[in-house]
């Protein structure tokens, strides 16, 4: 029997807020953007780090990274002065040590590979053979680039699945000429298909031995990063080329102050370290704003509900003389701002899950393994939190007409 | 009037013990406070009412009628004096006892029908029972409450479409649902033509046929006159307590 009073208190509220329906958005706006921000950015988060994490599962978590510049001046790229400090020889000198394996450099170019008159814009990746064996990726078709084509520095390259598709077709590429920058490329390889890490898709991308791409097309001397296999213990592996490559680099750095080198060391579970620290940071960030607009939109909701509570002072009145206690009126009330801050709750879930899905779909056309995630946690935490604010703000409006004398409240003009 | 007021409070002690009254107040008063100072309205009233009976409540305006109203049906608290109604003393109940009492013991029509506009008319006379902690069947008995003030074919209108009189018969309808032993009825032809009025009174009359006691408010002599007693009212004192035939006769006071 009691359900049918919360019932009746349910269609009253629905009645309340759908009279002034424009009013009632307006008034949810704050908690709409509130919870649709947290939302959206969450699931976001949620769809890159699975990205991340499925690129470390698929990679292993054995790889380490060596960049140029001290770890002061941010880890993996290297300030103007120092972008330099990471030769070929390097690399070379690196083999040497026996507590990595698959060591590999690579440089990264922005090309326009033309095949008759066709052009395709695509990342090429100036690397060794070792890449292929780090990453546990192989050509499909063909070859990758072997140690003879970077000691000849020759004009050989190996194609990603997808590129190689939208040059060739159902042609054969291998022993077919590519143009670069006018000059001519061999195709002696296609990878195969990869699908993507977090930061770009194997896939669309062109791969030649990394002297070629120095001497051709950069003109350079230097390479962006070295990739390695740590063979045993990670600490230990980074201790010791950390130690080689000062020996290699004339250092004197007997106290170990990392900033006092012209390289960083960073594992592939750091780089996801950093990542995942850099999201939670933008997450809590963001979900700072988000509360201010929540907090902004339960203002709202008070001040309509005290408006609402006056226009109706005489409603209240009837309630109250037809036997309605303090509690009953109480209730109502709240129930109604709770309703309002519910429906909200709900339209920005809708609005945060509709956006998330549309980023979804663009981010995925530039990398094509992203996932639409939702992250049901928040979407929960988000409710409950409309719930709350329904309550919080609510509260007073509704004690405030809980306390309304009905005769005064019926005489109210 | 002390006097008068003092003899009838003696005569009143002496009719207690023989024959129970539905209503009883004795040297009831009442003073509001606006900030902080007191205005005494009702003085010390005296008043007796017996189940079934049909009584108007005459006074002008400012003369305690209103307040003695919302005394007698709970809406209010008395300050001093006391109140026993069906042979309870319900001088100092509680807010939510009050509303208890309103909830399951009266019925309240007022000039102003204050009818929920965004509401059906059955919604309306359905909303005392969703205050209730009774059984169910709520459509039915509001259909049956509504069937008695003869407004069985709009019961799916809105009130605003509804003419005054007809308003006045849903108010009427949200009054009985809940199957009252009082029903009060404040100015309930004030808003209302000529004719849609005495419809409503004659509804007044039929129900306490059917056994309501009615307690009417009014200022207006000519509705007051439907009544088979009137009490008057003024500065917070009653003034006279006659039945309308001993009036129309020339008689004397009214003395049960």
């Amino acid at each position: 029997m009691y359900y049918k009073k919360w019932l009746q208190y349910l269609q009253m509220s629905w009645i309340a807020i759908n009279e002034n329906r424009g009013r009632s958005i307006l008034t949810m706006l704050g908690i709409i953007i509130g919870v649709g921000a947290v939302v959206l950015m969450t699931s976001l988060g949620r769809g890159a780090e699975s990205l991340i994490l499925g690129s470390v599962s698929s990679f292993g978590n054995d790889l380490i990274y060596i960049s140029p510049g001290s770890p002061d001046e941010g880890l993996g790229a290297g300030s103007i002065t120092s972008v330099d400090r990471i030769k070929y020889r390097d690399y070379l000198d690196l083999k040497k040590v026996d507590f990595l394996q698959n060591v590999t450099p690579f440089l990264v170019y922005d090309a326009i590979l033309v095949l008759a008159d066709q052009n395709e814009k695509a990342q090429v990746v100036g690397t060794t053979n070792g890449y292929s064996k780090a990453l546990n990726f192989y050509p499909e078709e063909g070859r990758f680039i072997e140690d003879f084509d970077n000691s000849s520095a020759a004009r050989v390259v190996v194609l990603g699945y997808k590129l190689s598709d939208r040059l060739f077709g159902d042609q054969d590429p291998i022993d077919q000429d590519i143009k670069i920058k006018g000059l001519n490329f061999r195709v002696v390889g296609v990878m195969e298909e990869q699908g993507g890490n977090a930061f770009e898709s194997y896939d669309d991308m062109a791969f030649m031995p990394i002297t070629t791409l120095q001497t051709y097309l950069f003109g350079v001397d230097y390479v962006q990063t070295i990739m390695a296999q740590a063979i045993g213990s990670m600490d230990e592996a980074i201790i010791q080329t950390r130690e080689a490559i000062r020996r290699i680099h004339n250092i004197d750095n007997p106290t170990d102050d990392l900033s006092k080198d012209d390289f960083s060391i960073i594992s592939q579970e750091q780089a996801v370290g950093i990542f995942t620290s850099v999201s939670s940071v933008l997450t809590l960030f963001i979900s700072l704003i988000a509360s201010i607009s929540l907090l902004v939109g339960g203002i709202g909701i008070m001040n309509i509900m005290y408006v609402s509570v006056n226009q109706r002072t005489r409603e209240i009145g009837l309630r109250k003389a037809v036997g309605a206690t303090s509690r009953d009126i109480l209730f109502q009330f709240l129930l109604e701002a709770v309703v309002l801050t519910l429906i909200g709750g709900f339209l920005g879930v809708l609005g945060g899950l509709g956006l998330a899905f549309l980023a979804a779909r663009i981010i995925v056309k530039f990398q094509s393994t992203w996932q639409f995630l939702v992250n049901e946690q928040a979407l929960l935490i988000a409710l409950i939190v409309s719930i709350l604010i329904g309550v919080i703000f609510g509260l007073y409006p509704a004690r405030k007409a809980a306390a309304k004398n009905p005769i005064e409240a019926l005489r109210y003009e | 009037m002390a006097n008068k007021s003092e003899s009838r409070k003696s005569a009143h002690r002496k009719i207690q013990s023989d024959e129970r009254h539905l209503i009883e107040i004795s040297a009831l008063k009442k003073t509001y406070f606006s900030e902080g100072y007191p205005t005494p309205v009702l003085h010390g009233v005296d008043l007796k009412i017996k189940a079934g009976e049909f009584l108007a409540i005459m006074g002008p305006s400012g003369s305690g009628k209103s307040t003695l109203m919302h005394i007698l049906g709970f809406l209010d608290t008395l300050s001093e004096g006391k109140y026993w109604f069906d042979g309870v003393d319900v001088s100092k109940l509680s807010e939510d006892d009050l509303a208890l009492i309103r909830r399951e013991k009266i019925g309240f029509v007022f000039q102003a029908f204050f009818l929920l506009p965004h509401a059906t008319v059955l919604e309306n006379v359905m909303l005392p029972l969703v205050y209730s902690r009774g059984e169910d069947h709520h459509r039915q008995r509001a259909l049956a409450a509504l069937e008695a003030v003869g407004l069985s074919h709009r019961v799916n209108f809105s009130p605003t479409n509804l003419s005054g009189g007809e308003k006045q018969r849903v108010a009427i309808a949200r009054a009985l649902v809940n199957e009252p032993t009082v029903i009060f009825a404040d100015e309930p032809t004030g808003n209302l033509d000529s004719l849609s009025g005495k419809q409503v009174m004659e509804i007044f009359h039929q129900l306490n046929k059917k056994g309501h006691t009615i307690i009417l408010v009014t200022h207006e002599s000519v509705t007051a006159q439907n009544a088979e007693r009137i009490v008057h009212i003024r500065d917070g004192l009653i003034e006279s307590d006659e039945l309308v035939k001993d009036r129309l006769m020339g008689t004397s006071q009214y003395k049960k």
